[in-house]
């Protein structure tokens, strides 16, 4: 078996070991039951119209779909420091490291492991999210499945990132600077909405570039705006966060998750135990 | 004389620190070989070096005749990193087929069970580490390391925390080792450990060799012998050797070997002192340490 594929097996294990983990779950479940709430309470409200109603719910599923991203993106560098400052300060890199493994292997593995903890999570939270949708209004957006994959994309490129900055400066310094980065990302969307939104075209542009420094945010927008155009209706006002969803954005993506990947295989094979 | 270990100024600078500095070592083949510094002194950079968890700054290294760092290196080395903690969550066998599949062979059954044996876990093998003692965890560690048969052992305080049941089950297992032919490097504080375990042996200080060779070799011919007798002078001895008297009216005196012993028991019977007591002492690890770590210069003993 290949070395990735050995620690990736582990790593993935000893996720699902974590009590913390467990934890999450139901805790991550509270937000969904509040997003029913909220649901049915709009529901109830006899003085809106049906364009009113589907631009409300258009809303909340954005408002629901970028929280939780921004949610899932943290756990997902969480889980990075936490896995990469354990194997420095217990010993167990120098024990795997220590033996005739390819160390970009190792981290590929590492990057697998968690990812695919990482990629289930956000898939259930995704799955939670639109039953509770469809379910409580009835309302299925057409190829909401064609966005599950895109919405997990944004966490794994975090996860990336996260072990590539551990990699090369150390859990602590990759945990705040991974999360500075999804701060600012964000931040660009929303200087990208107000701009377009003010007819200021500079501010929007600003808002792009913040926001190309992670694609997290402009995969979480590919996914709000599949989502929107698949319960929308002639004549409502849309709200987006960043761009409209384009191919280039999904390329954009894989593309930056396969630079950091091999920008952190390179930085593990120099890094010093 | 086959050789396990020889690295030719082998150098590592942390920027500006130095971690250790032109180190040339021979470590034989079938040896256990001591590697004994006060904290700071580089012990753990040249471990680390030597398994390839460093790059060295300058210098070379080979294990068995290949570069140090080398894929084909790593497979002859078991390595037992200090103050290695565990995952906690495997079986004491899940863990050791990790590892082992990580040294590049598939573990069958039979083998995981031979090393539990070994290490006196075979009873455990299907608790999870959690449930297991230190002692228990470092013996578990320590047989991850042997897993794959490896040609040399590089052991890092490997009983550092262990009872003195626990040290001496590794040192019988260390030795059974060396009868197997595995080479064995070790870096330990303990130097009674060092002591009883080592044939050969270097001393690190301030980043560079100060001693190296066999224990034999390196603790010298001379013996130390604490005396009280009366009425005796320290003069009367001095023809021996250098002569101390001690706060408690004993006297030290270095002989140069142990075969002037019986000289000076007759010498002080003539003087017509009364002996109370002679106790001939070969000096130990410690005086030497002490005298390496303490003062300057080099001591070379070949090896």
């Amino acid at each position: 078996m290949a070395d990735w594929a050995i620690v990736a097996g582990f790593q993935l294990r000893e996720l699902v070991q974590r009590r913390l983990v467990w934890l999450l779950l139901p805790a991550s479940a509270l937000p969904v039951a509040l997003f029913a709430l909220v649901l049915r309470s709009e529901a109830n409200d006899p003085a809106t119209t049906l364009l009113q109603r589907i631009e409300v719910l258009q809303q909340l599923l954005t408002m629901m779909l970028v929280c939780t991203c921004l949610l899932i993106s943290a756990v997902a560098s969480f889980a990075a420091i936490v896995t990469a400052g354990m194997d420095a300060e217990s010993g167990r890199a120098q024990m795997v490291i220590s033996r005739p493994v390819r160390r970009e292997g190792v981290f590929l593995g590492q990057f697998l492991g968690l990812g695919a903890g990482v990629a289930a999570y956000a898939a259930l939270f995704y799955l939670a999210i639109l039953l509770t949708f469809g379910w409580t209004r009835g309302v299925w957006p057409l190829g909401w499945w064609i966005a599950l994959p895109v919405f997990t994309l944004a966490p794994l490129v975090q996860l990336a990132l996260t072990l590539w900055l551990s990699a090369r400066i150390g859990p602590i310094g990759a945990g705040i600077g991974a999360l500075l980065l999804l701060l600012f990302t964000w931040l660009g969307s929303l200087l990208e909405t107000a701009g377009h939104m003010m007819r200021l075209p500079k501010l929007e542009l600003s808002g792009v570039m913040l926001s190309l420094l992670l694609p997290g945010a402009s995969l979480n927008g590919w996914v709000t705006g599949h989502l929107r155009h698949g319960i929308a209706e002639p004549g409502i006002i849309q709200l987006q966060l960043g761009s409209d969803p384009s191919g280039w954005m999904l390329l954009y993506g894989l593309l930056y998750l396969v630079g950091v990947l091999l920008a952190g295989m390179a930085a593990f094979r120099r890094r010093e135990f | 004389m086959s050789i396990a270990v020889q690295t030719h100024g082998l150098t590592k600078f942390y920027g500006r620190a130095r971690g250790c500095q032109n180190i040339s070592l021979t470590v034989p083949t079938g040896s256990i070989f001591g590697f004994l510094g006060p904290n700071g002194a580089g012990k753990s950079t040249l471990v680390k070096l030597l398994t390839g968890l460093l790059e060295p700054t300058a210098g070379s290294g080979a294990i068995f005749g290949h570069p140090i760092g080398s894929r084909q290196a790593k497979a002859l080395l078991g390595f037992l990193p200090e103050h290695y903690r565990m995952p906690e969550w495997p079986k004491a066998l899940d863990l050791l087929g990790y590892y082992g599949r990580l040294a590049g062979i598939k573990p069958d059954r039979e083998r995981l069970m031979a090393v539990l044996e070994q290490v006196g876990l075979l009873e455990v093998a299907r608790r999870p580490a959690s449930t297991f003692s230190n002692g228990m965890r470092q013996r578990l560690a320590l047989g991850a390391a042997l897993l794959h048969r490896p040609r040399l052992l590089i052991l890092d305080e490997p009983t550092a925390a262990l009872d003195p049941l626990g040290r001496r089950f590794v040192r019988t297992l260390l030795r059974e080792l060396q009868a197997e032919g595995v080479t064995i490097f070790l870096n330990s504080h303990l130097l009674a450990e060092l002591e009883q375990l080592c044939d050969h042996l270097a001393v690190i200080r301030s980043g560079q060799i100060v001693a190296s060779g066999s224990m034999a070799e390196l603790a010298g011919r001379e013996v130390e012998v604490t005396l009280r007798a009366e009425p005796l002078t320290p003069e009367r001895l001095a023809a021996f050797g250098p002569v101390t008297a001690l706060p408690d009216g004993r006297l030290r005196v270095v002989l140069p070997d142990e075969t002037h012993v019986p000289d000076l028991a007759a010498a002080i019977v003539q003087a017509g002192a009364r002996l109370h007591e002679l106790v001939p002492r070969h000096r130990s690890l410690e005086d030497l340490f002490v005298d390496l770590v303490t003062a300057p210069g080099e001591v070379s003993a070949g090896g």
